[in-house]
């Protein structure tokens, strides 16, 4: 058997380096786009006109209720067959984008409903509309919440991202498989991006931690 | 007589099966005073949510100033609300729990609704708010978040925060009930106050003293409906209903 060689490996870093940058890049623009659809499914799903309860019901049930790879497969696969042809980096931004947003659907209505009824009462008394005191009392409350279980789910989302390499959209996990290809080195190149996606995940559990701090400090719950 | 600053007339109100307030007529004359007293579970807190529509009565209409506070059921959804809110922000409500805005600091909050409700710029607010804040003893905890003030302290910034509207009539639900005793008499000395210069105040309370020196009628409320109401002197001296004696009873002498 021979032993261990990382040499082999470490000589295409330019190439994971660009897998990671892919997978970097996949991973944030899904998070903006899921991150909207999130507020906006986790809005319908209480909002007092009753089909949009059970569209956003529907929508939370189905994305969490069927595997991710699944969807990719379907909006890549799929929806050419209905006219919708979607370039392999587009198709890959929109399934990551509904899957993770079911997901931060029902972590922000979680942390919207989390805020103490008070709150909107308050609100309310001094006039203010729904909408307003959802803007400026309920949701900067909200969001403080939700910083550690949206972390989760952002890191879901990177790792989600190696799915990609199925619709052959370049990324670490594709990637790693060229490299494999040509190198017949697994071991070497799977802990390489192992490493890498842990490394990524680091640094964002590194940020919630940041940005729960930071929250705090700008909401006056702690004074440093 | 002058038109009445709050008319409340048969109102009712359940929650599911559950009648709390069952046929209340009530009316608080313009720049007085009325505490209402009663046990626990008698539909006092109830009957002033129901006032500013917290809690939307099941039947029955409030009039504030000689304006409904709601419209007809059959009025669009979009006029509803508008006429809730402009009628809510005539109506100050200070809760038992406070239910100061953590995120903003005491003049923050007090400037939330002139930001908001009444779109007012800034710098005007700000003004505003900090003579306000003033006004509750407060000056020097503008910058505080409610998480660095007492008890006493975040009540009296959620009166201004009320009083900053410039309501036609407060409610105060309970506002002492949730103080530490030593930080009760802060909060109540400003509502004396208030009181003392013709705010229109509808008092939900168990500080008997408070009602008896302050208000000038006092309504006792049991199971849902106004037992009785007299003037304090009246109903803390000579009670008419044996309800009302027990009651009293209890929380006199203790």
């Amino acid at each position: 058997m021979p032993g261990l060689d990382f040499d082999v490996i470490l000589q295409r870093w330019p190439e994971f380096l660009v897998g990671a940058r892919a997978t970097i890049i996949y991973s944030g623009i899904s998070l903006f786009f899921a991150s909207a659809i999130g507020l906006a499914v986790a809005l319908a799903r209480m909002s007092r006109v009753t089909p949009l309860r059970w569209f956003a019901r529907g929508y939370i049930d189905f994305v969490r209720g069927t595997p991710a790879l699944v969807q990719i497969f379907f909006v890549y696969f799929g929806l050419p067959a209905i006219g919708i042809n979607l370039s392999a980096p587009t198709a890959a931004v929109v399934a990551l984008s509904i899957n993770s947003g079911g997901y931060l659907a029902e972590i922000f209505r979680g942390g919207i409903a989390s805020v103490d009824r008070g709150q909107a009462e308050a609100a309310r008394s001094l006039g203010m509309s729904g909408a307003e005191s959802m803007r400026r009392i309920i949701l900067p409350q909200a969001v403080l919440r939700v910083v550690p279980a949206a972390a989760g789910e952002f890191t879901n989302l990177v790792k989600g991202t190696s799915l990609l390499s199925t619709i052959s959209v370049t990324e670490l996990t594709r990637v790693a498989q060229v490299i494999v290809g040509t190198t017949f080195r697994p071991i070497e190149a799977y802990l390489a991006i192992a490493v890498i996606y842990f490394i990524l995940n680091a640094f964002i559990a590194q940020g919630a931690v940041w940005l729960e701090r930071r929250l705090m400090r700008a909401q006056g719950l702690i004074h440093v | 007589m002058s038109e009445p600053m709050v008319r409340i007339t048969g109102l009712r109100k359940s929650f599911g099966s559950n009648e709390v307030l069952r046929g209340i007529d009530l009316s608080v004359e313009k720049g007085t005073t009325i505490a209402v007293i009663g046990p626990s579970g008698s539909g006092k807190s109830t009957l002033l949510r129901c006032v500013n529509h917290l809690d939307p009565p099941t039947a029955g209409s409030i009039e504030i100033d000689g304006e409904p506070m709601s419209l007809r059921p059959d009025a669009p959804y979009r006029r509803q609300e508008a006429q809730l809110n402009r009628m809510r922000s005539q109506v100050g409500m200070v809760f038992q729990r406070f239910n100061l805005f953590p995120h903003r600091s005491a003049i923050g909050n007090v400037m939330e609704g002139l930001l908001v409700v009444r779109r007012m710029a800034e710098p005007e607010a700000r003004r505003i708010a900090a003579a306000m804040l003033d006004r509750v003893g407060l000056a020097a905890k503008m910058d505080a978040y409610p998480a660095q003030l007492s008890g006493g302290q975040q009540q009296r910034v959620a009166i201004a925060r009320s009083l900053v509207m410039e309501p036609k009539v407060m409610l105060f639900d309970e506002a002492t009930s949730a103080l530490d005793p030593e930080l009760v008499d802060e909060v109540l000395t400003v509502m004396r106050e208030l009181a003392a210069e013709g705010l229109t105040m509808i008092v939900v309370t168990h500080e008997m003293g408070f009602a008896r020196d302050v208000a000038r009628s006092v309504v006792f409320m049991d199971q849902g409906v106004i037992v009785e109401q007299a003037a304090p002197q009246d109903i803390f001296v000579a009670p008419q209903h044996d309800r009302t004696r027990q009651f009293l009873r209890k929380v006199l002498h203790h």
